[in-house]
């Protein structure tokens, strides 16, 4: 930076002292190439320490007409230096201090030229610079905003059909579904209402940022259901909601995210009758969504990357930006997952039309 | 031809029912009996004659596969499952077939072709081989999962119930079963008690440290990748994880 501004400057320096000679000077070369140097290293270096300031305002006052602004800074760093640099000429000899109105006045004109001249095309220069560099910061920021965007959501709606959608348990309740038409026909029928209710909203899931508490319970009731019918007396559940939440604003399937987990890697995993255990309440305007079951207490740290649970914590800091908290906690002998966000209650009821 | 002697294997009911209800409707089986998880198939297979064993694939703890390779070879061997990538595998243990849940009728009564079929071949093979397969079967007859462990007293040989047992572990050549109430010093390396026990139950852990997983009230993260385990219980003692059985446990937990 410097270096370019002192190479930029006896340039000047020099082209001035070329031309004194060339047009018919009445001094030695050297004393006037001294001269002129003295000049546009002292206005040089003023410009070297405005304009930056200069251009990198400009950068963001688009739009209005900067140049009256530039030429009159520019005039008046001519001017400045000018006089700074003809008291420095007579102060160190090589002008005698008589000469010193016509010195100012000569100066004056050329250096007002080659400042105008040699500002503008730096300021310029410095201008596009600066905004090449914002705009280029900026598009690497959003980009990076994006991609994560993207893959959250990619995640997300990976995570969702695939675990809801999954094979193996779709095919295994299809088959509970076929083992209870003869004996419970309505036990069945009612299995394939849940199996559609959990399907239709696993779907729906991926064009809404969130849905209402009371439609993420019934399918967290429906999913239960199907568990149930599946694993019959090792589950057993108890869903406990405080009153006048069920307008509170959820993200969808992050609650049954929870529930299935505990089913899957508790309930499922033992011979043993257990117990799942779901809780909603409300404190200090945060929503609180909670699961209980028997299993061993971790910290989420431990839990591998990709994992539902590891999937549903960074949801949640997405889409309440650092308000949306995972947490485990120990409870009972067993531990308890929970979901806290803040309390936002929808601002219309959904209407529930067949459409 | 006699009817096949079935006994069924799944962890969901309704799974059960249903298989029980297709193979009944072939006129060709008769169900001998039925487990929920592989302790109680090994625990049943010791008692009752089965011909054929219908194998669901996910259980609880134990999988089928797993379980399969406890069984003897000479009983034919059918795997049910909803959707897997385990077929090939499967296919490596003596399985006759694998039907895919929800079960076809048709399929049912081809796997049963299969069994039959087999047990044909068997029955003509000359006397030597068929000794030597009964010598094998005799050998893998099903041991079911220990429930109860030998342990010296000074009054005697004492049984110690294994839910009891909260861990394992190996010290001064010695294998120490610890309850909540003291240790005894039993009479087993710590690998035969992983092949004895019941591995939906117990894990090894650590090459010193065999735990059971009912007593395990929480999860640590350690230094250098390994885990520590914490033990219900007013001691809650913890047992660190080694950091190549740290998979094995995150995997039993659903981690």
């Amino acid at each position: 930076m410097w270096i370019r501004l002192v190479a930029v400057n006896t340039l000047a320096g020099v082209m001035v002292a070329v031309m004194f000679m060339t047009v018919g000077g009445r001094r030695s070369f050297a004393c006037e190439l001294a001269t002129s140097l003295i000049f546009s290293h002292t206005i040089g270096g003023l410009a070297g320490l405005v304009l930056p300031l200069v251009a990198r305002r400009l950068v963001w006052d688009r739009g209005r007409r900067p140049w009256i602004v530039i030429t009159l800074i520019l005039l008046a760093i001519a001017l400045v230096g000018c006089v700074l640099a003809s008291l420095i000429v007579v102060g160190v000899g090589l002008v005698p201090a008589a000469a010193l109105p016509g010195l100012l006045g000569t100066s004056l004109r050329v250096s007002t030229l080659i400042t105008l001249a040699f500002g503008g095309g730096i300021l310029a220069y410095e201008v596009t610079r600066a905004r090449l560099e914002a705009t280029t910061s900026e598009l690497r920021a959003q980009e990076i905003e994006r991609e994560r965007a993207e893959k959250l959501a990619a995640e997300a709606r990976l995570a969702s059909l695939e675990s809801r959608l999954h094979p193996h348990f779709l095919f295994n309740t299809l088959n509970a579904i076929s083992a209870l038409i003869p004996e419970d026909p309505a036990r069945a029928e009612q299995l394939v209402e849940q199996l559609a209710a959990l399907l239709r909203f696993s779907l729906d899931a991926g064009e809404r940022h969130t849905v209402s508490l009371g439609d993420e319970l019934a399918i967290v009731r429906a999913y239960l259901g199907i568990e149930q019918a599946r694993l019959g007396d090792r589950l057993r559940c108890a869903i406990d909601v405080a009153d006048g939440l069920a307008a509170c604003e959820v993200p969808p399937l992050a609650l049954h995210t929870v529930v299935q987990n505990s089913v899957k890697h508790v309930a499922a995993a033992r011979s043993e009758p257990t117990e799942i255990r779901v809780r909603a309440e409300a404190h200090n305007g945060r929503l609180r969504l909670a699961v209980w079951d028997a299993g061993a207490w971790f910290p989420l740290d431990a839990v591998s990357p990709g994992h539902g649970l590891d999937t549903l914590r960074a949801r949640l800091d997405v889409l309440y930006r650092g308000e949306g908290r995972l947490e485990v906690e120990r409870l009972d002998g067993g531990k308890v997952v929970a979901i806290s966000l803040p309390v936002r209650r929808g601002t219309s009821p959904r209407p529930t039309s067949d459409d | 031809m006699a009817r096949l002697r079935a006994f069924l294997v799944d962890d969901e009911p309704l799974a059960l029912t249903r298989l029980a209800r297709l193979l009944g409707a072939t006129g060709r089986v008769d169900v001998v009996g039925r487990a929920g998880d592989a302790a109680q198939a090994l625990a049943a297979l010791g008692r009752v004659d089965a011909d054929v064993v219908f194998l669901d694939i996910h259980m609880p703890g134990t999988s089928g596969l797993e379980l399969a390779e406890r069984l003897p070879r000479d009983l034919a061997i059918v795997f049910t499952t909803a959707y897997d990538q385990h077929a090939l595998a499967a296919f490596e243990t003596n399985a006759v077939d694998y039907l895919l849940k929800p079960i076809e009728r048709k399929r049912v009564d081809r796997a049963l072709d299969k069994v039959e079929r087999l047990r044909a071949d068997a029955s003509r093979i000359d006397t030597t081989a068929m000794v030597g397969r009964l010598a094998a079967a005799l050998r893998a007859a099903p041991a079911p999962f220990a429930e109860r462990l030998p342990f010296r007293t000074r009054e005697g040989i004492q049984l110690l119930d294994v839910r009891a047992v909260t861990h394992f572990i190996a010290r001064d050549r010695l294998t120490h079963a610890v309850t909540s109430t003291g240790d005894h010093v039993v009479d087993l390396g710590l690998a035969e008690l992983e092949a004895k026990l019941d591995p939906a139950k117990f894990l090894r852990i650590h090459r010193a440290a065999l735990v059971n997983l009912d007593h395990v009230a929480e999860i640590q993260p350690w230094p250098g990748g390994r885990l520590l385990v914490r033990l219900k219980g007013a001691a809650r003692s913890d047992l660190e994880v080694s950091r190549d059985r740290v998979r094995a446990l995150k995997d039993r937990l659903g981690l």
